[in-house]
């Protein structure tokens, strides 16, 4: 509150912020070197509106996700798109429904997407696992390991992502995907939140991808060796850490 | 459609077959075309972030509203009537996506605090004291919605009383006393027990000391 009796607050910082005509300038201006204590008031307000922008401007330098100028970008080219596009696009609908589908049933599905849909279907429990440990302790580290490696047929290991307050609650071991079969490790976190990480023998080239589908924020990360879709209810940039650290964490 | 439609050479810089020109409708500019506002919108996200993040308090959040923000603007940018405007638009349609989100208390990601980036990203940061930088912050964070909006919108983005008037669709009058009400929580807040922020004589003595 205005220590001045003639000095309304919002003429105050009206006058903090250059807004007051001359005359009424000027009459603050002299209050203010007649009064310590309205002098300390615009000082601490003053201060303040300093503080606020020092703190918080340089957040602007911060590099933008490359996925949303993707996503505006690419946009423009949906716009584009005639008059019969919808048409074309409840057609491809149909048929990824109808593909999809197949895949939930366990057959073969070729094509870059497959991997996404057949770890979609798992987080949903839509495939049937060959094989479900469920973890009771951190202790049992080794066993997953082990299943891990077997089905994969290559030396890797389950990432620990305590780091990020993600414990490993369990293993689904599926068969009759490409290149044999897969595993999904389910973790959670003291929010009840799951984050699933699905591996297997990629079917496409080397890819990394992030976006945002049915509520939830999948990443495709893959290489020669290992295609990996994970899965959570989490924003994109505790996808990005979480993503890091279960890719590098699966590195035997 | 607009009955008295007129156009004039484009914006520039875009291929030919694309430029579509400014588009005058009952003497206001429009927006142009897609792809001219798809640039004009990517110029101002660095912005826009920097805006999300202050308002909410931590980077993941603001990152989720950015991205809501990106696509509702898709959606909808032939209502912007005037391109000029595109930075208080998109604000305007941010801060509605945010009081949403929170009337919805949809649950979020780990929540990264702005502090922690205030720490890794800030140039200035080095100059001043880092405690007082995440009690500034969490400061902030007490204040309503609308009092940070309006603190952000006046030391953030540099906007005078009758463009915040304006964005805001509220008289000059409860600008000015939102404002003061603002500062006035935020103060109390700085110098409530326990902050590590400076308090008027120790900032003021930093910065007679930098001069």
């Amino acid at each position: 509150m205005s220590p001045h009796p003639d000095i309304r607050d919002e003429d105050l910082h009206a006058f903090i912020d250059g807004e007051l005509d001359t005359a009424r300038n000027a009459e603050i201006a002299d209050a203010a070197r007649d009064d310590a204590a309205l002098m300390d008031q615009i000082a601490a307000f003053r201060a303040d509106k300093a503080m606020l922008a020092e703190v918080y401007a340089p957040l602007i330098d911060r590099p933008l996700p490359a996925e949303w100028l993707k996503q505006i970008r690419g946009e423009d080219r949906r716009r584009r798109n005639p008059w019969w596009a919808p048409i074309t696009a409840i057609a491809a609908s149909i048929v990824l429904l109808i593909a999809g589908l197949s895949t939930y049933r366990g057959l073969p599905a070729n094509g870059e997407e497959s991997i996404v849909r057949e770890a979609l279907a798992a987080r949903s429990d839509m495939l049937e696992a060959n094989k479900v440990v469920v973890v009771a302790s951190p202790s049992e580290a080794g066993n997953v390991n082990h299943i891990l490696a077997a089905a994969l047929r290559m030396r890797v290991k389950a990432p620990d992502l305590s780091r990020m307050g993600y414990k490993l609650e369990t293993v689904h071991v599926y068969g009759n995907v490409p290149g044999g079969e897969s595993v999904e490790l389910r973790y959670r976190d003291a929010k009840s939140r799951d984050f699933a990480l699905y591996v297997r023998h990629p079917s496409s080239g080397v890819r990394f991808d992030q976006y945002r589908s049915a509520g939830l924020r999948v990443c495709i990360w893959q290489d020669d060796v290992l295609g990996t879709v994970m899965t959570g209810p989490i924003s994109a940039a505790e996808m990005q850490r979480l993503a890091s650290l279960a890719y590098t964490g699966l590195e035997s | 459609m607009c009955p008295n439609v007129e156009t004039k050479p484009g914006f520039g810089r875009f291929p030919p077959g694309q430029a579509r020109g400014i588009v005058r409708c009952g003497g206001v500019l429009k927006a142009g075309t897609r792809e001219q506002f798809a640039e004009a919108l990517i110029a101002h996200l660095p912005a826009l972030r920097r805006y999300a993040m202050a308002l909410v308090g931590n980077a993941s959040g603001a990152d989720d509203l950015v991205q809501d923000c990106i696509e509702r603007a898709l959606r909808q940018y032939e209502d912007l009537r005037d391109r000029q405007r595109i930075g208080g638009w998109l604000r305007s349609i941010l801060h509605n996506l945010y009081i949403d989100e929170l009337r919805r208390r949809r649950s979020r990601g780990v929540e990264e605090d702005i502090t922690n980036l205030i720490d890794d990203g800030a140039p200035s940061v080095s100059a001043g004291d880092p405690g007082s930088f995440r009690d500034f912050v969490a400061a902030m964070n007490t204040l309503s919605v609308e009092h940070r909006q309006i603190l952000l919108l006046v030391g953030l983005e540099g906007l005078n009383y009758r463009e915040i008037s304006e964005e805001l669709k509220v008289p000059l009058g409860t600008v000015m006393s939102r404002l003061a009400r603002a500062r006035e929580r935020l103060r109390a807040s700085l110098e409530a027990p326990g902050s590590m922020a400076p308090n008027v004589a120790t900032l003021m003595a930093h910065r007679r000391s930098e001069r």
